[in-house]
């Protein structure tokens, strides 16, 4: 939606010690859609400028769902070209069916949705054959001037698939040093040295496929990967030196040094913006807000690989920009009113893997802003027209971000957003009839990341669109909705207050004589995930959320109790879980408190997981019996 | 059904015209009002976060070629309206989009603020073929801010395409007009869709457009059109738009003489049948005679020779994602060879083998769901993209496509299932209707209860149509060992264990899972059990939520859900309450929904169905299925109460 640097290689961090991918023996074709039968990269450092990489891929597409395999996607952009891009198939018995002819290659633009301009753009190799099995082999050539990336080798890239041989090489001239990263690999490097060239390469063997799992860690933390960064590289005459975060900070300043000048009347109209606010929160909030009300994010990805920022006053003149052009401009904005602000490199999205802290590489999409504050940090998402100043969230909390301070670079922390900030807090109130409809009167508060999605409706959806949204989303067999209302509270922890007036359809049901009341009335799971009979990999909540329901019944008059369901409690090392009912007289009061922490678990747990859900959807189905009173 | 469907779509044809006299509603290109500068909302739909103040188009036959000019002024209102500040248009020729021209103008404290567009920041992105896109953003767009916009662009005469205009857009439109000015030796038919009413619409004699010819301008205007809305259960939005679209009839040079474009039926089926990249593939001999020869000695009947064949062509080609109904390929061996090709490909060689086995087999046009309506109302064939096959065997007609792995002799895929589709055969074409199959779900329950209130017993699922499709195409997809994982689990207080696949590679046969299941004891009472009689398995949520509706509903098939649960009670207790049986119909028999309890000794039998009997409701129906569904839900929530025998 609103972040996105250049394309970058997906990176990641932590190793497991893990040795039990290979299996020498393994059936190869067991759970595989496609196996690579053998695959070579050659990545060639020419000069700290440019590099050449050279990849020969033979792989057996075993069905349809391997066929995507059969097309190549070769992307390319200004600072990129492909020499040459071939390719053959072979029928199941090693008859040629095809040679690629250069007709057959297509060149797309490979813009993004989101996207106003970039320059990327890809060429597509297509031997798409449908007899199974058949064989296609590829080879092709790039040279390569945007040196801030070296190859990420991972020859497992995909579930269902398995590999017989891979070979990832390294040619660096002698004295210029290559960095790497090694995980879950079945033997280390071997290095040797050949004609003024250090030559680095890996090889794995007869790896079997990869079976993913419910709440497992991320993909690329479980495989075989070799990550590769340069030590001194240059990008359009920009020369700088990847070994430490610091001297990747250094280099990120050579591209923005200068790119901070505004126009006197702007710096005029800042100064008098921020004249009489009183503290320092104040006029950072000021000019945030006057950034949120004059600009709009636009993005346009070009510019040393997408790097460099635009000049402030282009900004200033044009009113857009994409997520360095904004936050350099409020870095700028800042500055006349005499703050101190750092641009800040980040890993962006909800998903989004940890940063390798221990390998200072490009790892990152996005650029946010960090304010020092006297106590602590404020961080501004400055493509955002609506966030809240200090708000980080889903979208770039929780994680560590690249600081680019006049020294250099530095790794700090995000704001962090626990079980206690991510929560709702709801209290209902329900009158039901003798047939069981009833009104409803809800009321929610919802902080943290429980509150963005609400914050996104009440931003960017119409009030006939809320609604539409609501019917859809309240968890509600049959209902209408009749009035509601939502408010944003914009703060450094925002808050949504949420009121629902609701007419119920047979929220209790009748059957003869008896009434029957699911005390759950609108936050009710009913599935848990499948069942792993040995489960392989870990077990990863990645959010952490506190619910607490109240929901209070007024019943018709003249039913007695028939049965009422027990308290519940449950603590685990995943969360905890609590319900109580208390019937007095007509009011039935249901109180539920779900608390769910992030962590990780051994694959065990994932059973002890399993049950802990099921006792929350068990209980969330109880009901309350009551029964007519004889006259 | 068919009179219906185009009556509800007011797709009108245009051959009058009401007088016009020119409004005022367009300003000139930088002149913009003080109200247009100071409007705070817009009051026809006061959440709108843009609006088009005017949309103007002008379109004239010039010597190189179409050109239109183009004059759009946005009104932001919001933030959500800021998008509108992008612009994407395609054109072809590089760099022969014409003066363009973009001023965002802001009031700030009492004065206008021009930004002027600087024509070096839009960018020229290839598109495809000799297509390009034309991007560019306004600056300085702020909440209150005035986009004029103004452009000229360039359009291929070879083929005298007219663009579509839309009149509506997913903001409201308070004016749009559009101009055509047509050369009298071009004629086309003006084909109006949506449901916002014209304006005003005129016919004005011009002056000589070229030495030899003259012309007419043409105008259409609307006013006040509401922002175009999303809904579920629709074919595609764009059907739903007010727009008009122009359909060439006929060129006639002064002095030459009259070149039909568009035909009738019959025209176009002789033409498509003389067309040797498409009637040429599928008449006469057809080459495919050792293929058919062998299916046609081993089977017993006509309709197995049929369906052998069918199979045959199913399971050896793959679709390859392209659309069309005129081959790719240049002849059907060269696709059976490759054995992959579009969809035209696919289904004409379905066709040319089925004609070699003596089959009376026969093309079907048809418009894909995504790519709009049928051109009911004129013989238009650039409206199809797609192809299926039709056959008659012993009286019977069946309709086929060959191009889903997993479809079974006789269904259509849903893509495909559009209204009507337009048969091509010599002497006898017509449209007929793409009766859909059902989607079809049965479960079956045998379970028996201990007087400890738990219940151990077994379950069966068969999936039939497109429910059959849906659970194949995932068994192929993840392989049955995945598929068969995603089936085991624990819902509540049911577990679902052990479950086995049948009748998988059978595609005409439902598609058969069996379970194990069962239930833990309540933590109840033992001298009460209550039981829901559909365990997990009832409706709980209404489809259809909305009280309002602004579309049909399309469902695109009919729907049959059926539970036959049968409950041993253990002995000593007696059923204490039951759910009343109950029978709730749709109007004009559009759906059933039958629920039943019957006890015979200590079996305690439930049965509900539910079928919805037909694909499309018309808004007026809408409460009726809505509330159709709510009686369903309320009955599926209703509960048994078993009881000791002893207990009172």
């Amino acid at each position: 939606m609103r972040y996105k640097l250049a394309v970058l290689p997906l990176l990641l961090w932590l190793a497991l010690p893990f040795a039990t991918i290979a299996a020498r023996t393994a059936d190869l074709t067991k759970g595989a859609n496609v196996v690579v039968n053998s695959e070579e990269t050659v990545f060639t450092v020419l000069s700290p400028a440019s590099a050449t990489t050279t990849y020969k891929v033979n792989l057996t597409i075993l069905n349809e769902n391997g066929l995507h395999r059969a097309k190549m996607y070769v992307p390319y952009d200004k600072l990129s070209k492909v020499n040459y891009l071939k390719g053959v198939s072979f029928d199941r018995n090693g008859k040629k069916i095809k040679s690629l002819k250069s007709s057959d290659v297509a060149d797309v633009s490979a813009v993004s949705g989101v996207s106003l301009f970039e320059d990327n753009r890809m060429k597509i190799a297509d031997l798409t054959h449908t007899m199974y099995p058949f064989v296609v082999e590829f080879e092709y050539q790039t040279t390569s001037s945007n040196m801030m990336f070296y190859p990420r080798w991972v020859p497992l890239d995909e579930e269902n698939l398995s590999v017989a041989k891979s070979v990832f090489t390294v040619v660096m001239p002698a004295g210029m040093k290559m960095r790497y990263r090694e995980q879950n690999l079945q033997s280390p490097v071997t290095i040797k040295k050949e004609g003024g060239y250090d030559i680095y390469i890996w090889q794995v063997n007869d790896l079997t496929s990869f079976k993913a799992e419910p709440y497992m860690p991320d993909f690329t933390e479980l495989v075989p990967l070799v990550h590769t960064a340069p030590t001194t590289f240059e990008v359009q005459g920009y020369a700088g030196d990847m070994s430490t975060w610091q001297s990747f900070g250094q280099w990120m300043n050579k591209l923005n040094a200068g790119r901070d000048e505004l126009p006197e009347a702007t710096k005029a109209k800042i100064k008098a913006l921020v004249a009489d606010a009183k503290t320092k929160e104040e006029k950072v909030k000021r000019i945030y807000e006057y950034l949120q009300s004059n600009t709009r994010y636009v993005s346009i990805q070009l510019g040393i690989g997408g790097w460099q920022p635009f000049e402030a006053s282009f900004v200033d003149s044009k009113g857009y920009g994409d997520c360095k052009a904004l936050t350099n401009y409020t870095l700028s904005m800042l500055k006349v009113a005499g703050i101190d602000s750092y641009y800040a490199l980040i890993r962006a999205g909800e998903d989004a893997p940890d940063l390798r802290d221990d390998f200072p590489s490009s790892q990152f999409n996005h650029v946010v802003l960090s304010v020092p504050m006297e106590q602590d940090t404020l961080w501004l998402e400055c493509t955002s027209q609506t966030e809240a100043a200090g708000y980080s969230g889903s979208f770039t909390g929780n994680r560590k971000a690249l600081l680019i301070t006049p020294e250099g670079g530095k790794l700090v922390k995000t704001p962090v957003y626990t079980a206690a900030e991510n929560t709702h807090h709801r209290t209902v109130k329900v009158k039901l009839d003798d047939k069981g409809n009833g009104t409803a009167s809800a009321h929610t508060r919802y902080t943290g990341q429980d509150h963005e999605v609400y914050a996104r409706l009440i931003n960017s959806a119409s009030p006939e669109d809320q609604r539409k949204w609501l019917y859809r989303n309240i968890g509600i067999p049959a209902f209408e909705l009749n009035k509601f209302s939502l408010n944003l509270k914009k703060d450094r922890l925002p808050e949504v207050d949420e009121t629902l007036e609701l007419t119920l359809r047979q929220c209790a049901t009748i059957s003869g004589k008896r009434m029957f009341l699911t005390p759950n009335l609108m936050n009710k799971w009913n599935s848990t995930p499948n069942i792993i009979e040995k489960r392989q990999w870990d077990v990863e909540r990645k959010m952490a959320y506190t619910e607490v329901d109240t929901i209070v019944y007024e019943v018709p008059s003249g039913y007695a109790l028939e049965h009422k369901p027990s308290d519940t409690e449950h603590k685990t090392e995943f969360g905890s879980f609590k319900t109580t009912v208390k019937v007095d007289g007509q009011q039935v009061t249901y109180i539920r408190t779900l608390q769910l922490n992030k962590g990780r678990h051994k694959p065990e747990a994932y059973t002890k997981l399993l049950d802990f859900m099921n006792s929350i959807v068990k209980s969330d189905s109880q009901q309350l019996v009551f029964v007519k009173n004889v006259q | 059904m068919r009179s219906n469907f185009t009556q509800q779509f007011t797709l009108l044809l245009f051959s009058f015209f009401v007088s016009f006299q020119g409004l005022a509603q367009v300003s000139k290109f930088g002149v913009v009002t003080n109200d247009e500068l100071t409007m705070k909302q817009y009051p026809l739909d006061t959440a709108a976060g843009a609006v088009i103040l005017f949309d103007k188009g002008y379109t004239k036959f010039g010597a190189r070629g179409i050109v239109m000019e183009r004059h759009v002024r946005i009104k932001v209102l919001k933030k959500t309206g800021y998008e509108w500040a992008n612009f994407e248009v395609p054109y072809i020729m590089k760099g022969k989009m014409l003066e363009l021209k973009g001023i965002t103008y802001n009031l700030e404290n009492g004065v206008v603020q021009q930004s002027k567009l600087d024509p070096e920041s839009a960018f020229d992105e290839k598109y495809y073929e000799d297509w390009y896109l034309k991007k560019f953003t306004l600056p300085n767009v702020k909440e209150g801010s005035v986009m004029d916009v103004t452009y000229t662009i360039q359009l291929v005469t070879a083929f005298y395409n007219l663009p579509a205009w839309e009149f509506q857009r997913t903001i409201p439109t308070a004016w749009s007009e559009y101009h055509a000015e047509i050369p009298n030796h071009i004629t086309y038919k003006f084909l109006m869709q949506g449901y916002h009413p014209l304006h005003s619409s005129d016919k004005q004699s011009k002056a000589a457009y070229s030495a030899t010819g003259t012309s007419h301008q043409y105008t259409w205007i609307m006013k006040d059109v509401p922002a175009l809305r999303e809904e579920n259960f629709i074919t595609t939005l764009k059907d739903y738009q007010t727009r008009i679209e122009f359909e060439l009839q006929q060129i006639h040079f002064p002095g030459k003489p009259v070149q039909q474009v568009i035909g009738n039926w019959e025209e176009i089926t002789k033409e498509l049948m003389k067309n040797s990249l498409f009637g040429g593939q599928i008449n006469g001999k057809t080459g495919f005679k050792n293929v058919v020869a062998p299916i046609l000695a081993e089977s017993k009947t006509r309709e197995e020779a049929a369906e052998k064949i069918y199979d045959h062509v199913r399971t050896r080609m793959t679709w390859n994602k392209v659309y069309g109904f005129g081959p790719a390929s240049l002849t059907l061996r060269k696709a059976y060879d490759d054995a992959k090709g579009n969809i035209g490909d696919i289904n004409l060689l379905l066709i040319a083998m089925l004609r070699e086995a003596s089959f009376d087999a026969n093309p079907v046009l048809v418009s894909t769901r995504n790519n709009g309506r049928p051109p009911l109302s004129s013989p238009l064939v650039t409206k199809f993209n797609y192809l299926v096959a039709q056959v008659e065997i012993n009286g019977k007609e069946y309709l086929l496509d060959a191009t889903e792995p997993l479809l079974p002799f006789g269904l259509l895929p849903e893509r495909a299932l559009n209204a009507e589709g337009h048969l091509i055969k010599t002497n006898a074409s017509r449209w007929i209707a793409l009766t859909p199959g059902t989607h079809s779900k049965f479960l079956t329950i045998e379970a028996a209860f201990t007087p400890q209130g738990e219940l151990n017993g077994k379950m069966s699922e068969s999936a039939g149509g497109y429910y059959a499709l849906e659970l194949r195409k995932a068994l192929s997809e993840q392989g049955e060992e995945k598929f068969s994982e995603s089936l085991a689990r624990e819902a509540g207080n049911y577990k679902l264990a052990k479950p086995t696949i049948q009748a998988k590679d059978e595609l005409r046969k439902p598609l058969q899972i069996n379970y194990e299941v069962s239930s833990g004891g309540m933590g109840q009472l033992t001298d009460i059990i209550y039981l829901n009689p559909l365990l997990s398995f009832g409706k709980t949520e209404n489809p259809l939520k909305l009280d309002e509706r602004l579309y049909p509903v399309d469902f695109v098939h009919p729907i049959d859900e059926t539970i036959i649960a049968n409950y041993t009670i253990p002995d000593g207790y007696v059923v204490d309450e039951a759910p009343k049986g109950a029978v709730v119909s749709l109007p004009e028999d559009g759906g059933r929904f039958t629920f039943m309890v019957q006890q015979n000794g200590n079996q305690l039998q439930v049965m509900s169905r539910m079928s919805i009997s037909k694909p499309l409701f018309y808004v007026p129906e809408y409460p009726y299925l809505k509330e159709f569904y709510n009686q369903i839900i309320a009955k599926h929530a209703e509960q048994i109460v078993l009881k000791k025998a002893s207990a009172n």
